[in-house]
């Protein structure tokens, strides 16, 4: 059964966009990331041109990251405060990222840049994950308590002014590092296409100290913001955001996500942040071997627009 | 759904049509042949001889030529289509039946797509990275372009013929922007004529022109699912043995209809609309997907 695509100007057999929607959930619902790093790639495998895949992506991901925000929500594991902050530092971030994107595409390697910093956020990302959750996973297979640091005891980012109480985090730290971290991931995000939920959770646990059931609920909210943001940028700017595409994806997407969440529950946290760790780094490793592996196509086509 | 039906009988009066007239000139062969042995040594004597003194060539058979009509001026795509088959339907006059019985005559029918500006990048290895090198700017290259012949193309005439028409994919005008040498240009040209054919827009096939009798024939054309959309042209060349005759052209129009046309006429008209109702629905599907299924 086929479906055309009124944007991307073609047509696929329907299961294919709901079969990607699902396992994009599916990682979505289990570690609390929007999963724009993976619907990405994987629609641009697919054929769908880059920059609505980008546009698509980021449409699902709200979908996906709004069903897991609005669970989190309900079962108060979200600090609405601290992802508000976050959102608003990222929008910041998103206008600055959008010049830096025309600039690297004026300067003719935007899609090296890309992948470049994808190999290197998620790498130095998934390594320092999966060296901290190897080691709780084995301290707890020993029996002994899982390590328990007391939240910013000797971190210098406790020195910090402008200090601030929330709530739901159990948290009282300095606004800088939060605005920071929301800017950082707002850039990011605007040049990568993606909400950037895999660098803001593992961020959020190892710098700010965030309770990590709180951290997936929070991230989830700050991903819904800015994916929302980049929708519209997308379809004002490029016009490419394909609708249809990207309810395919959603509906895919939502039993994905329950399932994910599913697991999600089953599993301990240190567990999940090694599986978390093993699928970044394994995106990484994919991403870096297109770099460096001679490809099948030797020429790239662009298509100017107003041709 | 209804797409697929009109597209159906379209192919289906197309064939009867077909049939009906085959049917009708071979009455017209059988009831007139007679007729015409005896009448035409009389029409020469009246008519011919004149004209054969005037004309110092051998042979006094008029110039043939051929015409095409496409059976549908628009063809709409739904949000059901999954590609489609198309018929670009001709006939052929003044031919020497003689000749067409020899299967002498040869059609070659091009459907060509609207055109577009394309840059294309060559990969190249720096520092062990392969990243985008030296690029080359081709402007007006047809995205859609299908070929149908009734023989082998080496067969029908030769490459000299071909460029001078600028006809088939080995002779494309593609005109190429920038200072690169010639044999740099055409290994450009023939890398983008080697995507295209992966992606299923360009292609050439043999055999898919059919005769409905010794005047009428049709051209098969598959539309892929990735058509794109945009004016088309049709082109017809009508070779006989091996010597370009006539050509003739008309044109079509691909066009998106119904929720396919609204959804692409608001994403361009009323973008911010466009995506503000995306994030609405997204957050709204999130809302559903919650409701579904609770903790």
């Amino acid at each position: 059964m086929h479906i055309y695509l009124p944007i991307a100007e073609t047509s696929v057999i329907i299961f294919v966009p709901l079969g990607l929607g699902a396992l994009v959930g599916f990682f979505s619902g289990l570690f609390g990331v929007g999963g724009g790093f993976l619907i990405t790639p994987l629609l641009i495998f697919y054929n769908i041109p880059p920059a609505i895949a980008v546009g698509s992506g980021a449409n699902q991901v709200i979908a996906s990251s709004a069903q897991g925000a609005f669970d989190h929500f309900k079962r108060r594991t979200l600090d609405i405060k601290l992802g508000l902050i976050l959102s608003l530092a990222g929008l910041l971030g998103s206008f600055c990222g959008i010049y830096i994107f025309s600039f690297l595409r004026r300067l003719g390697q935007l899609d090296l840049i890309i992948s470049l910093l994808y190999v290197g956020l998620l790498g130095i990302v998934g390594l320092l994950m999966a060296q901290e959750s190897i080691k709780a996973v084995l301290r707890a297979g020993k029996g002994l308590p899982a390590m328990v640091k007391r939240p910013g005891r000797h971190n210098f980012l406790q020195k910090l002014p402008w200090k601030m109480r929330f709530q739901s985090s159990g948290l009282y730290i300095s606004l800088l590092p939060v605005i920071g971290l929301g800017f950082i991931i707002g850039i990011l995000s605007s040049i990568m296409g993606v909400g950037g939920g895999f660098i803001l959770v593992p961020a959020m646990i190892y710098l700010l100290h965030v309770p990590t059931n709180i951290v997936v609920g929070t991230s989830l909210f700050q991903v819904s913001f800015v994916a929302s943001f980049t929708t519209i940028m997308q379809a004002v700017t490029n016009h490419s955001v394909d609708i249809v595409l990207a309810v395919l994806l959603m509906i895919g997407g939502i039993v994905g996500v329950a399932s994910g969440n599913r697991l999600g529950r089953r599993l301990k946290a240190e567990q999940l942040r090694l599986l978390m760790a093993l699928l970044i780094l394994m995106i990484a490793l994919w991403l870096a071997f297109g770099l460096f592996i001679r490809p099948a196509e030797l020429v790239t086509l662009v298509t100017l627009p107003g041709g | 759904m209804m797409f697929l039906v009109q597209a159906g009988s379209i192919c289906l009066s197309c064939l009867a049509a077909f049939q009906r007239s085959k049917k009708l000139l071979a009455a017209c062969r059988r009831k007139y042949c007679r007729l015409a042995v005896i009448a035409a040594p009389v029409f020469i004597a009246f008519i011919g001889l004149p004209t054969a003194q005037a004309q110092e060539e051998p042979s006094n058979t008029p110039q043939e030529t051929l015409q095409i009509i496409v059976t549908a001026r628009d063809i709409t795509i739904d949000a059901n289509f999954a590609g489609t088959d198309f018929y670009i339907a001709g006939v052929l006059e003044n031919t020497d039946p003689l000749l067409r019985r020899q299967n002498r005559y040869d059609i070659i029918v091009v459907l060509e797509g609207p055109q577009q500006n394309i840059v294309l990048y060559k990969k190249e290895r720096r520092l062990g990275l392969w990243l985008n090198g030296s690029s080359v700017k081709f402007t007006n290259v047809p995205q859609f372009y299908a070929l149908a012949s009734t023989r082998e193309l080496r067969d029908i005439t030769v490459p000299q013929t071909y460029q001078s028409l600028g006809l088939g994919l080995n002779y494309l005008p593609l005109h190429a922007k920038g200072r690169l040498s010639p044999e740099a240009i055409k290994l450009y040209k023939s890398e983008l004529i080697a995507l295209k054919q992966k992606q299923g827009l360009y292609g050439q096939e043999t055999g898919s022109i059919a005769f409905g009798s010794t005047r009428l024939f049709s051209a098969r054309f598959h539309l892929p699912d990735n058509v794109p959309v945009g004016p088309y042209t049709v082109k017809a060349y009508l070779f006989r043995d091996g010597v370009y005759s006539d050509e003739a052209a008309t044109g079509l129009e691909i066009t998106r209809k119904n929720i396919a046309y609204s959804l692409y006429h608001a994403a361009q008209t009323q973008s911010f609309r466009y995506g503000l109702a995306a994030v609405l629905i997204a957050i709204f599907i999130g809302f559903i997907g919650r409701t579904i299924f609770p903790k």
